[in-house]
């Protein structure tokens, strides 16, 4: 279990945090987290990357498939919890100007 | 001034007493003469008074005047030895003179030459520094752009095309892992409709099965029943038959998306590779990137300030030819000394002459005169040719060629 979603007790919020690697490995996981009826009705997406230590283009792409998946709700994807590293590949792919990244 | 007041105030005394005696001589011939002939008494006194005061004022002037009669010699031819003196004193520089002359050209003609193509090579000099100073000031201005930074020219055009390159590559790669993971994901869901097919291929297996064990019933029945179900159990058999086949064709479609599956799951593996790129690549390349930049601009601005530096000198030496070029006018200088040596030396051969002419004068004061005259023309020739040197010098100013 790499990737883990809490929905918040109002439910509103739904957090997804991912452990270690966020590569390939974790491409369906990620993607249950986010596909389902608890994250569609959730009103804030919240990726927590506290427990990330690396990430790869795919974890890029998979970040965009889900924002694609989610757009239609119209609501805020924040990531929030990067390190250095992390922050520096948002940095560099432009991604801060696609996400709210805390 | 003390000396003629003294001088002056002697003659006064003399001339006082010479007065009184003459007064007393007066008075006393006045009383022995009678008056007829007083008159001319009077008139004598007042001569010889006369004669005093012209003679005591005259005086001074004529201690001065008859100084040279006291030095002056008789008449005297120039003695023998003296004359055999100036004779080879006279040879001697007639023999020494026209060389002198000759040289004197000799060394114009050589400074002239030396000169001219001393003024060609400068003249080179300064031409050539003036391209090279031009260049760098190109150059320098190529380097420096409209608004002021010096990379523009050489390497910013070259960082900006590298991290383009750098950013195309990162918004392929953004874009290709975007895809992979759709494809992906579509895979994925591929994979569950397969797993899906499974089980309805497990119920369709299901339904043949029973179909068989059907027909199987249905035959015990047929049988049981005799002749009458002798149809019946041509009909089971067939149906038995029917439930084989689809048995068959049940394992055949299981085999053929078990296939599929395996494909897909293949797939997946290959979307997976081609979607994850490495990330940590792609950063170090932006700082080597960024480190490029840095060193570029020190290396262009080293460029620069060495360009810089060059043009300066360029243009130092520039001035530093013009200087020489200018200094190089000394050149009118030793024509003019030139002139001045040679005409000097041509006067001398014509005193020369004049001298020798001199020494048949059987009188030695007229020698000595005309000698003196001589001397004082050489004099003032020489301090004419003085004045010339020591004008060529100052009018050259800060020149340190002499």
């Amino acid at each position: 279990m790499n990737v883990e979603s809490v929905l918040s007790e109002n439910g509103l919020t739904l957090t997804i945090s991912i452990w270690g690697e966020f590569n390939f490995m974790v491409l369906n996981e990620f993607r249950a987290a986010y596909n389902n009826d608890t994250a569609r009705s959730a009103k804030n997406i919240i990726i927590d990357l506290r427990k990330t230590e690396t990430i790869d283009s795919s974890a890029l792409g998979m970040l965009l498939n889900m924002q694609r998946s989610l757009k239609k709700s119209n609501r805020e994807i924040r990531i929030i919890n990067c390190n250095e590293v992390v922050k520096r590949i948002f940095a560099i792919t432009h991604f801060d100007k696609k996400f709210v990244i805390e | 001034m003390m000396l003629i007041k003294e001088l002056m105030s002697k003659f006064y005394i003399k001339a006082a007493l010479a007065w009184v005696l003459t007064i007393l001589a007066s008075i006393i011939i006045l009383k022995e003469v009678n008056d007829e002939v007083r008159w001319l008494v009077v008139m004598l006194i007042t001569g010889v008074s006369l004669f005093w005061t012209v003679l005591f004022i005259q005086r001074p002037e004529k201690i001065e005047n008859s100084l040279p009669d006291e030095v002056v010699p008789g008449k005297q031819p120039l003695p023998e030895k003296i004359q055999a003196y100036f004779t080879s004193l006279i040879s001697f520089s007639r023999q020494e003179i026209p060389p002198l002359i000759k040289s004197m050209k000799q060394i114009n003609d050589v400074v002239l030459d030396a000169n001219s193509t001393l003024h060609q090579s400068f003249n080179g000099l300064a031409e050539n520094a003036g391209k090279q100073g031009r260049l760098l000031q190109d150059i320098i201005s190529k380097l420096h752009t409209d608004n002021g930074t010096s990379n523009d020219f050489i390497f910013d055009k070259f960082t900006k095309d590298t991290a383009t390159v750098l950013e195309h590559y990162v918004e392929l790669s953004l874009n290709v892992s975007d895809k992979g993971i759709e494809a992906a994901n579509k895979v994925q869901d591929m994979m569950v409709h397969l797993d899906e097919m499974f089980e309805l291929l497990q119920s369709v297996k299901y339904i043949a099965d029973q179909t068989g064990m059907l027909a199987l019933n249905a035959s015990i029945e047929a049988a049981r029943a005799g002749e009458a179900g002798k149809g019946f159990a041509v009909v089971a058999n067939e149906v038995k038959k029917l439930s084989e086949q689809s048995v068959k064709l049940n394992d055949a479609i299981h085999n053929n998306v078990n296939l599929s599956r395996k494909s897909l799951e293949e797939t997946n593996e290959i979307v997976g590779k081609i979607a994850s790129l490495e990330m940590l690549d792609v950063l170090d390349a932006k700082d080597n990137l960024d480190n490029m930049i840095v060193d570029l601009n020190h290396v262009s601005e080293s460029v620069l300030d060495s360009l810089q530096t060059s043009s300066t000198v360029a243009t130092a030496i520039q001035n530093d030819v013009s200087q020489a070029v200018m200094a190089l006018q000394y050149e009118d200088m030793v024509s003019q000394l030139n002139v001045h040596v040679k005409s000097w030396l041509q006067s001398f051969e014509s005193d020369i002459a004049s001298m020798e002419s001199l020494l048949t004068e059987s009188d030695v004061s007229v020698i000595v005169t005309a000698m003196n005259e001589l001397l004082n023309k050489k004099i003032s020739q020489g301090i004419a040719l003085q004045s010339a040197v020591s004008s060529s010098s100052v009018d050259e100013g800060d020149v340190d060629l002499f």
